[in-house]
């Protein structure tokens, strides 16, 4: 393997190319804006915009066998960050088709540019997150993805709903932020380094024997969980959650619901598992007691809810609880060290990321589907999608398809992420935990599939009053019903892609200065 | 050619699907092109595996990817072949292909004519992926895909209410068996940690390398053998066979005589170096064989309707081909399913051919005299009922004559042999004259039916056409297995069952050593036959060939005395002893001890658990919990207030909990 090499006089560049095409996306969409003549704007922008993240995506390609760190180990392209970006890439590329034609049809009243600049940068946020090897780079990184997302929150800026749901979801946001921040600047107080590695490795070996220390840790460690327990939408700090997708525009929805908290659980993954590995017996209890909590209350509370957005927003809730498990079932064994052996729950962050993936194709079509419906004047409350399936079969299909896939039914891979997070946590010994997700997704097949029986076995009474043709986002929805139905039977192949995520960890070892014969490549 | 294995399945698949959703809207009276041409497509790459591997020798695989894996549990979907799956290939896509062809004169005019033209070919991919599939889970759905596809079939008249019931019945029972597959591949996978036979880390390698404990292995055994009850229609699950018939008269022919209900037989073939380490599991296999051969053959004896009186048969020879694998001669147990396929698919469409001739008349006392209006039908029916009834030189002459002096020539439970044989060849008189009586009484002596209503004729030629190939073949097949147990059909076979052909000459070596210390030249001559390959000698065989034959033309001539020259007569036979005549005419009683034993006790069972249980307990419960959880959420969703201040509220008082808690329980320094 071609180690890290610590003495290279500048940064690496060629490591950086996936994050550095997404920022020169950014940067060609503000110019392009600026001078691409208003009629043809929306074929290019999305264009553009398109060709940028499938560039992207190919060149996440060409960097996912590097393994190496570069910027002083702020920016790491190991197993973990290719797969994050991955799952980000593939999010973006369906948000940009679910929102062109919704776009498009407001186009007379909101500049279209600004949507794909934003997103850009968002997506470019979430990209840093995903590739951060230090506390600034992921504060810089969570910042820019929510700064982003702010904004389009309020997109529609004439809709009430919206600008309250933007503002909420900004004052909250800053709150957390801030939290975030004071557990950085503790976790930095204790180690004297923001680099993830250093942390692990200062901290681990400080905190056996010395009380206060171990206080002060704790602290840190708690405030970090707060602070991205808000971005992930973690009960009890999830309360913006259904305002701010339900005020958003559908398509934005879709993106908020998976991008920004595709952001913080990389972040969570990079702060508790990279960083603070060594305190995972300290940690894994929160997040698995606030992970039921928090499955439970996003599935009951879905259960009274009427209007889609905000059932599925509280059904984002749930499946954050769900992702959650595969947190919490990650298991480092007594004695600090960056020994791979000691680590007994690494399937545990596996079933996470691919739950995550999952999850983009689940969430994004829901919304997808429901941004089509709108398109053609209905509303979003269940009476609008009643007796759907007889008057336009193939959207209620779809629809089916992913009401099902989020219910976790084979063969579709909403049920492969479910197993293998219930698999995760079996392993780690907590069979509670696994029971809890079954419950909870027991509860869930409630609210989901009422969305289904209404669409099949209730009559129409609410018709499409427009008439539009929306191409692109009909090929979305199409290409993620192909996911649902395909992704799951070949789950096996795109586990072992996410089970890469450990050489996040012996990269590690590299940048430490440890010796480099101890490199394994997994 | 191993890339293309995926093909052989596929095809029928495609036309399945297309048949289902485009030629159903488009082109339903067409729906037979895409369908034959598929299986014709697979027939000819089936022949190029067959060429390939009778070059090589060595098996094809294809692995085509993985479906779950989790912990050591790995479920890979893989294509295998080897000399059994090359045999069961071209057996399975050649029948196919001829019932293909046969259905388009016999269903003409079908309401639904697309939809057998979906379901059939549909049929043919899971039959060939149960076929080609490299592990035991890929089997199993296989294994449930012709489930589903029979049941289909069989209840393709949904509209008539005996179809609906024979359909569910054959599904119900069947499940019984799977059962008891579905439990052995979990044994299988505890025991050896895969469940993919073939391979390096396969079932079989790490049975040939460790060492695992006979009482495992007999389980095993049994638990695969359940399903094999059930599919290939044993004792005492065969109920549902005679039933099928209530389907298309070609899906009789293809599914429940030439290839699903081989499948058993296929499968215990299949796993036979298992078998080869449990003893007592094959014991089971050949006495169950055994019986079910006899009670088939006993059955078939007295009933009238045409179609039932091959479903028995086919129920008896499946029995024999149970006995055969029961005692380790499993290349003869192939080559008489091969034999069986052909010979039982020809009948089973001649039969077809009658019912369509005679305008859906069944019962054959109403026939008689049919020789002259189909002569086509006559003479094909004629050579596969004695290729059936093991005349020389036909195909199932000599697949049974092997059977016999397998069973006689069993190494494994000498004692039993015996006995074993003198049913065996009991059942071959009685299949001799069940099959003549059939003969007879459709195309010989005067017509019973009223002659002025009904005109018999001879089918059209896209129906005579696949009988006279498969009577041809059913002519010319035996020469494969000659000379017998040597054949080019065993040459062929044999690196199949090269561990199991070892264990059991291990077994005669031990016996021969024996035997030396009693008298020396004997012992000789029989270890100088043992290098040649084959240990039965040629006195054994021609004495038995010679029996067989007396006893099979000793039924046709019962049989000839009875309903040509009525020495006796068969009426009055009946009267007088009626216990007799009811007993084999009610099939031994066995849908009435299982409907008093079974499926009485448990209706009442499940309306008890319906009505106390399910409704009031259960229903009960659920609806509590439900209301339950109702009411919860319409209290928490008052939590959300819309307040922005109420919502900072919830994040800091979730932090100050979270803080406070921790510090209190699990931080020493307030302690």
């Amino acid at each position: 393997m071609d180690l890290l090499n610590l003495d290279l006089s500048g940064p690496q560049w060629g490591l950086v190319w996936p994050q550095l095409i997404v920022f020169l996306l950014a940067v060609v969409l503000v110019f392009a804006d600026a001078f691409i003549p208003k009629h043809r704007s929306f074929e290019m922008l999305t264009g553009i915009s398109i060709v940028g993240y499938l560039l992207a995506l190919g060149a996440l390609y060409w960097q996912h066998d590097k393994h190496a760190a570069t910027f002083q180990g702020s920016f790491r392209a190991d197993g973990l960050t290719v797969f994050l970006s991955l799952i980000i890439l593939v999010a973006a590329i369906f948000s940009v088709l679910t929102s062109a034609n919704y776009l498009k049809d407001y186009g007379e009243r909101v500049p279209i540019g600004e949507y794909y600049i934003l997103l850009a940068f968002s997506v470019l946020g979430a990209l840093l997150v995903s590739s951060a090897g230090d506390l600034i780079t992921i504060f810089v990184g969570i910042e820019l993805t929510a700064l982003a997302t702010y904004v389009l929150t309020g997109y529609t800026k004439r809709n009430a709903q919206a600008v309250e749901g933007a503002l909420k979801y900004f004052l909250l946001g800053i709150f957390a932020s801030a939290i975030l921040l004071y557990g950085m600047a503790w976790a930095y107080g204790l180690s004297g380094s923001t680099g993830l590695d250093n942390i692990r490795a200062n901290v681990g070996a400080a905190v056996e024997g010395q009380e206060w220390f171990e206080a002060s840790v704790l602290l840190a460690l708690l405030l970090l969980i707060v602070g991205l327990g808000f971005k992930i939408a973690a009960v009890p700090f999830h309360m913006w959650t259904p305002d701010a997708y339900e005020g958003a525009p559908t398509p934005v929805t879709a993106y908020m619901s998976v991008i920004p908290k595709a952001a913080g659980f990389a972040a969570m993954i990079r702060l508790l598992v990279q960083g603070l590995g060594p305190l995972s017996e300290d940690w894994r209890w929160l997040i698995a007691v606030l992970a039921v909590l928090t499955m439970m209350l996003g599935n009951i509370v879905a259960l009274s809810q009427r209007n889609l957005k905000r059932m599925l927003a509280y059904s984002s809730i749930a499946h954050t609880g769900y992702m959650m498990v595969g947190l919490a079932a990650y298991r480092e064994g007594t004695g600090f060290g960056n020994d791979l052996e000691n680590i007994i729950g690494t399937r545990g962050v596996s079933a996470l990321l691919y739950y995550m993936l999952a999850y983009v194709f689940m969430n994004i079509g829901a919304f997808a589907v429901l941004t089509w419906i709108q398109a053609r004047g209905r509303g979003v409350t269940l009476d609008d999608v009643s007796g759907l399936a007889s008057t336009d079969p193939l959207p209620a299909a779809a629809m089916a398809v992913f009401m099902v896939s989020l219910m976790g039914i084979p063969p579709l891979i909403g049920f492969y992420a479910k197993y293998y997070v219930i698999l995760a946590a079996m392993e780690a010994d907590m069979l509670w935990l696994a029971i809890a997700v079954v419950l909870a997704s027991g509860i869930s097949a409630y609210f989901y599939l009422r969305v289904v029986a209404v669409m099949y076995f209730s009559s129409s009474d609410v018709t499409n009053t427009r008439s539009v043709r929306t191409p692109l986002l009909n090929a979305s929805i199409i290409l993620l019903v192909i996911g649902n139905l395909v992704l799951g039977l070949f789950s096996a192949g795109i586990v072992d892609l996410s089970e890469d995520w450990t050489n996040a960890l012996t990269v590690a070892q590299t940048t430490d200065g440890a010796d480099a014969a101890q490199v394994t490549n997994p | 050619m191993d890339r293309y294995l995926v093909l052989i399945p596929l095809l029928p698949l495609l036309a399945s699907g297309f048949n289902l959703l485009v030629s159903r809207k488009y082109f339903p009276e067409k729906a037979h092109i895409f369908a034959i041409l598929s299986v014709a497509g697979s027939f000819i790459l089936s022949l190029l595996v067959f060429r390939e591997i009778y070059d090589n020798e060595g098996p094809l695989h294809q692995h085509l990817w993985s479906w779950i894996a989790s912990g050591r549990f790995h479920a890979e979907i893989g294509l295998f072949a080897d000399q059994l799956t090359a045999v069961m290939l071209v057996m399975v896509t050649f029948v196919s292909l001829l019932v293909h062809i046969y259905s388009v004169g016999y269903m003409h005019g079908d309401a639904s004519f697309y939809r057998f033209f979906s379901w059939l070919p549909l049929f043919v991919f899971t039959m060939l992926v149960l076929v080609l599939a490299d592990n035991y889970l890929l089997i199993f759905f296989g294994w449930e895909g012709v489930g589903l596809c029979s049941y289909l079939l069989i209840g393709y008249y949904y509209k008539r209410r005996s179809a609906g019931n024979a359909a569910k019945k054959a599904f119900i029972v069947n499940r019984i068996g799977d059962v008891g597959f579905g439990l052995g591949i979990m044994l299988i996978f505890t025991t050896f940690g895969t469940i993919s036979f073939a391979g390096e880390h396969g079932v079989f390698s790490e049975l040939s390398h460790g060492d695992y404990s006979t009482k495992t292995l007999t389980a095993i055994g049994l638990l695969l053998f359940t399903g094999a009850v059930g599919k290939s229609a044993q004792f005492p699950l065969h109920v549902w066979l005679p039933d099928a018939m209530e389907g298309p008269t070609p899906v009789s022919a293809l599914i429940h005589a030439a290839t699903m209900v081989t499948a058993g037989i296929y499968l215990v073939a299949r796993s036979n170096p298992i078998y080869m380490q449990a003893p007592d599991a094959m014991m089971v296999v050949a006495v169950i064989g055994a019986f079910t051969a006899f009670m088939g053959a006993t059955i078939a004896t007295v009933q009238n309707d045409i179609k039932r009186v091959v479903a028995y048969s086919t129920v008896s020879q499946l029995g024999y081909m149970a006995l055969a694998l029961g005692v380790g001669a499993w290349v003869t147990a192939i080559f008489h399913l091969v034999a069986h396929a052909f010979f039982k698919a020809c009948l089973f469409l001649g039969s077809g051919s009658v019912i369509h001739g005679m305008h859906e008349e069944q019962d054959i006392q109403k026939m008689g005299g049919l020789r002259k209006f189909m002569p086509i039908t006559f003479w094909t029916f004629l050579i596969a009922s004695l290729a059936n009834a093991g005349v020389f030189p036909f195909a199932g002459f000599w697949s049974k004559d092997e059977i016999i002096t397998g069973a006689w020539e069993s190494s494994i439970f000498p004692r039993f042999g015996d006995l074993l044989t003198v049913v065996a060849l009991v059942t071959a008189f009685i299949s001799a004259y069940y099959m003549f009586r059939l003969v007879f009484l459709t195309f010989f002596g005067k017509p019973r039916f009223d002659e002025s209503k009904i005109h018999p004729h001879e089918s059209p030629s896209i129906m005579t056409l696949p009988l006279v190939i498969l009577a041809a073949v059913t002519i010319v097949f035996g020469a494969v297995g000659y000379p017998p147990d040597a054949g080019r059909f065993h040459k062929f076979l044999e690196p199949v069952f090269a561990t199991a052909q070892h264990h059991e000459e291990a077994v005669i070596a031990e016996t021969a050593t024996h035997e030396e210390e009693a008298g020396e030249t004997g012992a000789v001559a029989e270890a100088a036959e043992h290098e040649e390959g084959h240990h039965i000698s040629n006195e054994t065989i021609i004495t038995f060939a010679v029996i067989s034959t007396i006893l099979a033309l000793g039924g046709i001539l019962l049989s000839w005395l009875v309903f040509m020259k009525r020495r006796i007569d068969p009426v009055a036979f009946a009267v007088d002893h009626p216990g007799l005549y009811n007993f084999l005419y009610k099939k031994w009683y066995i849908d009435e001890v299982y409907n008093a034993e079974v499926v009485f006790p448990m209706r009442r069972l499940a309306m008890y658990l319906w009505q106390i249980i399910d409704v009031k307990v259960i229903d009960g419960t659920l609806m509590g919990v439900a209301r339950g959880f109702g009411d919860l959420s319409q209290g928490l969703r008052t939590l959300q207030t819309g307040l922005v201040r109420n919502y900072a509220l919830a994040i800091a008082l979730g932090m100050v909990l979270i803080i406070g808690i921790y510090f209190a329980a699990f931080s020493s320094l307030f302690r």
